[in-house]
């Protein structure tokens, strides 16, 4: 019994080592294309304003309309929701897409954006509080058809070691799936543990062009003086990674600062 | 520390203890020395309405309750829990006192704090930046279409 326990740990361990090296190996193929061009546009802002920028210049079209994977494909944007400060976090910023989008014409579009958020599954506080702020926002909001997707955690408190690698296995499995089913446009994340392996699906999807995705980071207000560990993690990653505290920006100097944004 | 809270002025004290198995004295049910002026409940899902009718705020050290605070203008002393192991926590409390928006505080130094405190000369928080996370999704959405995909 514990014998066929083993066999079944290593055959998972295995294969989930193999899925950690590709996609490794392909997030490093990326990461020289991705930090050349946070380099030429670092390059190019400094340049053109002085060393920190004012969130004045960044540009803001309602259109990407001609965005999407083909024909009927919605632009989508996926949210990975962690818990508490995170969803909070994160929640401040759709909130302010809903402020940034007021004049949209609903005759006219219909419905233009998609937004997918991914909770983990046993986060029903997470998920109870998307709804609420599309309650809230019901009319501003009128031009997004969302989405909640559950994945389960990949560990439990007190959860042990063996069972605990099949379940990181099925929760690596599951953002896989959630992610080939929607191949978001743009995946935003902030920092909790669930938002890495969706980043490396990112990743690797758009390695082998199954999808298109951008993936921007933003670290929480919370750190001031250093990276939590998912930030570390994707820094050399990410095509935007944007901190909030002017000190992170210089001992990172591939990230962005634009103030503090909540 | 009531005591001193009542030297200030403060009359009511609304505690928010958690679902611990740490009761505080002041909120156990023999304790009625204090019943007119402390007001204990466990948990709510938010402290919105109850943080609009303070005048100091003593919080924890998380970002969400500072921020939430001194969005509000309010007093704010943020007592820091020294027993975590790679505590960012107290860098956020001792960044925000570094610029002058609330006082960092440690459980045993907390009635120092509140007697020293002088809110008359604390800076207010700037708000903060709005529209730079939509126009940076869209510009990622338009980097997104740029690329060539496979269907």
């Amino acid at each position: 019994m514990s014998g066929q326990e083993s066999d079944v740990g290593h055959v998972v361990s295995a294969a989930l080592a193999a899925a950690v090296f590709l996609s490794v190996l392909t997030s490093l193929c990326l990461l020289a294309s991705n930090n050349i061009r946070r380099r030429r546009k670092l390059v190019a802002r400094t340049s053109s304003a002085e060393a920190n920028m004012p969130p004045e210049s960044l540009s803001l079209d309602p259109l990407p309309h001609a965005c999407g994977n083909g024909a009927g494909h919605k632009p989508t944007i996926m949210f990975v929701l962690g818990s508490g400060g995170h969803t909070a976090e994160m929640l401040h910023f759709v909130r302010d897409w809903f402020r940034c989008m007021p004049t949209f014409d609903e005759n006219q579009r219909g419905i233009a954006y998609k937004f997918v958020f991914v909770v983990a599954s046993t986060d029903n506080h997470s998920e109870q509080k998307v709804l609420e702020l599309f309650k809230d926002a019901a009319r501003g909001a009128s031009h997004v058809e969302y989405e909640v997707a559950k994945i389960p955690r990949a560990r439990e408190v007190r959860q042990s070691w063996v069972t605990s690698v099949f379940t990181t296995f099925i929760a690596l499995l599951s953002s896989v799936i959630v992610y080939l089913k929607h191949r978001p446009d743009v995946l935003v994340c902030n920092g909790p543990g669930t938002c890495v392996p969706m980043c490396a699906c990112a990743l690797f999807g758009r390695a082998v062009a199954v999808a298109t995705t951008s993936v921007i980071y933003v670290e929480s207000v919370a750190r001031v003086r250093h990276l939590s560990l998912s930030g570390k993690l994707l820094y050399w990653l990410v095509d935007r990674f944007i901190v909030q505290w002017p000190h992170l920006q210089q001992t990172h100097p591939l990230s962005e600062y634009h103030g503090r944004l909540t | 520390m009531l005591r001193a809270l009542r030297a200030f002025g403060y009359t009511k004290l609304r505690v928010q203890y958690g679902r611990g198995k740490f009761v505080p004295r002041a909120c156990g049910e023999d304790d009625g020395l204090f019943d007119e002026m402390v007001d204990c409940f466990r948990f709510k899902p938010s402290l919105t309405h109850d943080m609009q009718r303070a005048g100091l705020i003593i919080s924890h050290a998380g970002a969400g309750s500072i921020f939430e605070a001194l969005r509000m203008g309010k007093n704010l002393i943020v007592v820091i829990n020294d027993r975590l192991m790679d505590n960012h926590q107290a860098e956020l409390a001792e960044e925000m006192q570094a610029l002058g928006h609330s006082y960092a505080a440690t459980c045993s130094n907390l009635l120092d704090v509140i007697q020293s405190s002088d809110f008359g000369s604390r800076t207010p928080l700037s708000p903060e930046q709005l529209g730079v996370i939509p126009s940076v999704i869209s510009e990622e959405l338009r980097h997104a279409a740029a690329r060539p995909s496979q269907d």
